[in-house]
């Protein structure tokens, strides 16, 4: 694996958590 | 009731990321994406995290209309709100981190690894709206039922404890925002500097 795959893949991990916490969370905002 | 819930949430929003992981792919724009990621997760992230003000969060105010949900049989209505709100686009995003995701899809290494990334951010987005919304719909239930539940149950505590989650969740937002900005302001110096000493 490649410097450039493992940052794409972090980048990657990242974005899924965001996508996850984003639609879990919205149902709170007022 | 909860896989229909779920179904309905998950597959129109895996759709339709999935296309646009490919549209946002087939044309290489890391060359754009990356100083986007990077300019956006830092300000927007420093923003959320430090519980400041300033730009607003991009976005539209729009809602779904009553008339498309008046009237009609539960099923579709469970199928108007799933298409809808579950890919995301459509309503408000109270956080930042919604619109970094399709700067992260465009940062991708080619239209493979763009659409395994959008295929799965829409599928997870949609499922934990699903999630969230199955969550409360068993909260309201048991209350009704009289049920103790851990959640409080008079007006102004509820009211609290919604505000105190908001402000939980968007300094988590940040932190994760910022954290990818700095990943891609990372890249990009990397790859200044892989440009100016050639190995």
């Amino acid at each position: 694996m490649t410097a450039w795959t493992a940052a794409a893949a972090a980048g990657a991990a990242l974005a899924l958590l965001l996508a996850v916490t984003n639609g879990y969370a919205k149902s709170y905002s007022p | 009731m909860r896989a229909g819930v779920l179904a309905a949430y998950a597959v129109p929003a895996t759709a339709v990321w999935a296309l646009l992981g490919l549209a946002l792919t087939a044309v290489p724009l890391r060359w754009l994406a990356l100083p986007l990621l990077a300019a956006y997760g830092g300000y927007y992230g420093a923003l959320e995290l430090t519980g400041r003000s300033g730009l607003p969060v991009p976005g539209r105010s729009w809602q779904v209309p009553q008339s498309m949900l008046i009237g009609a049989p539960p099923r579709r209505r469970l199928l108007v709100w799933g298409a809808l709100l579950g890919p995301g686009f459509a309503t408000r995003n109270p956080y930042a981190g919604f619109w970094l995701l399709p700067a992260a899809i465009a940062a991708m290494p080619g239209p493979a690894a763009g659409v395994v990334l959008g295929t799965a951010v829409g599928c997870a987005h949609g499922s934990a709206r699903a999630a969230a919304l199955l969550r409360d719909v068993a909260q309201t239930r048991a209350v009704a039922a009289g049920v103790p539940v851990a959640v409080s149950q008079d007006a102004l505590t509820g009211h609290l404890d919604a505000l105190l989650k908001t402000v939980y969740w968007r300094r988590f937002d940040g932190a994760v925002l910022l954290t990818t900005g700095l990943l891609a302001a990372a890249i990009l110096a990397a790859a200044a500097l892989a440009r100016l000493i050639p190995a």
